[in-house]
């Protein structure tokens, strides 16, 4: 198959050689940081960066885009044979892109790896929601101090497997705060979540990333298996194979639909112990702490 | 006809095929297209491209790590 200019494509849909198809990924997000005005010229930009290809591709192009400061967030978990294959990586292109390069661990900020938090106390608690608490607090908090707005690599992909997963567990509140900027409630100490690659799936991230002749580690979290994401992930990529467009119909069916999602957010408070924003008066991540 | 063929950050291994073109042969490997780019000679290829004798095949998985 070949781009309209002759040239051998690298990617089916959209249908383009290497060179229009890197123009097409960067007028995409340009489109989508203006359209959905996702942050201001002045705002300084906290990457957050786990290494892989998609947090890699979007902190390479908010640097390259757009005129802001950029920082680059990396949380060092604990999970031995991943963490450590991907680290290096996030230190090799910060430097090359001349981004500052943060990096807070589980055990420097909670006093355990993840690894140590599973084979302790933690048997009844799957590692996927464990380890989301404790990064969510970590990039909330240390993204504040850091600059303005946090920007993830989530994905087209990750997107709608969060649709699919909100549904199969009947959470409408989780649901109500998707979107290219996560939450529906605006709080001081909530730092806004910006999602700009969000109409873009895997693939072309992927494609992107390669094309560009980056670089990353093979080596996939030993704990996603054990996910309910993983099941939801290979039942719409079957769908996405069999009808070609579907990922991408049903974000824009699920945008269409969110304003008339009614939902029971419980009040913001403030956690007594670690003065983090909670629903209740301890944290999760403080609960889970003090079961060690 | 043979080729080499080898998943993202491993080695190279010959592999006899019949598939005359990638979707083909991602097919008969049990591999959704959808989950997967293709380099053919170090080029990021399209899923009609056809493939011979001798081609070196590398399978990268688009998955995020975690």
């Amino acid at each position: 198959m070949r781009c309209k200019c002759g040239k051998p494509a690298i990617i089916e849909k959209p249908l383009l050689c290497k060179d229009h198809f890197q123009k097409w990924v960067e007028k995409e997000i340009r489109s989508n940081v203006r359209k959905h005005k996702l942050f201001t010229k002045e705002d300084i930009l906290v990457c957050a960066v786990s290494g892989g290809k998609d947090s890699l591709t979007v902190m390479y192009l908010m640097k390259k885009l757009f005129p802001n400061k950029v920082n680059c967030l990396t949380v060092d978990e604990g999970i031995k044979g991943y963490r450590d294959t991907t680290l290096p990586y996030v230190k090799r292109y910060c430097k090359e892109w001349d981004i500052p390069l943060h990096v807070f661990s589980f055990k420097a900020e909670f006093g355990k790896a993840l690894d140590k938090m599973k084979s302790a106390n933690c048997e009844t608690s799957p590692n996927c929601s464990l380890c989301g608490v404790f990064r969510r607090n970590i990039m909330n908090r240390k993204s504040r101090e850091i600059g303005d707005v946090l920007i993830t690599g989530h994905n087209l992909d990750d997107e709608v497997q969060t649709i699919f997963m909100n549904l199969i567990q009947n959470d409408y509140n989780r649901l109500a705060r998707m979107g290219f900027i996560a939450g529906i409630k605006r709080h001081k100490k909530f730092i806004p979540r910006i999602k700009p690659l969000r109409t873009l799936s895997e693939k072309q991230i992927a494609t992107y990333f390669f094309s560009k002749e980056f670089d990353t580690s093979p080596v996939e979290c030993p704990y996603v298996t054990t996910s309910l994401r993983h099941v939801v992930r290979e039942q719409l990529n079957d769908l996405e194979f069999k009808y070609p467009g579907s990922k991408l119909s049903i974000l824009n069916w699920f945008d269409k639909i969110k304003s008339t999602i009614e939902t029971e957010e419980s009040e913001i408070i403030i956690c007594t112990r670690c003065g983090e924003p909670s629903s209740k008066s301890i944290c999760e991540a403080c609960e889970t702490i003090s079961t060690f | 006809m043979e080729i080499k063929i080898k998943n993202y950050g491993e080695e190279s291994v010959l592999k006899k095929t019949k598939s005359s073109d990638i979707k083909g042969l991602l097919i008969e490997l049990s591999v959704n297209p959808e989950t997967v780019i293709v380099r053919l000679n170090n080029e990021i290829v399209t899923l009609d491209m056809n493939i011979q004798s001798g081609d070196d095949i590398e399978i990268i998985p688009v998955v995020s790590g975690g």
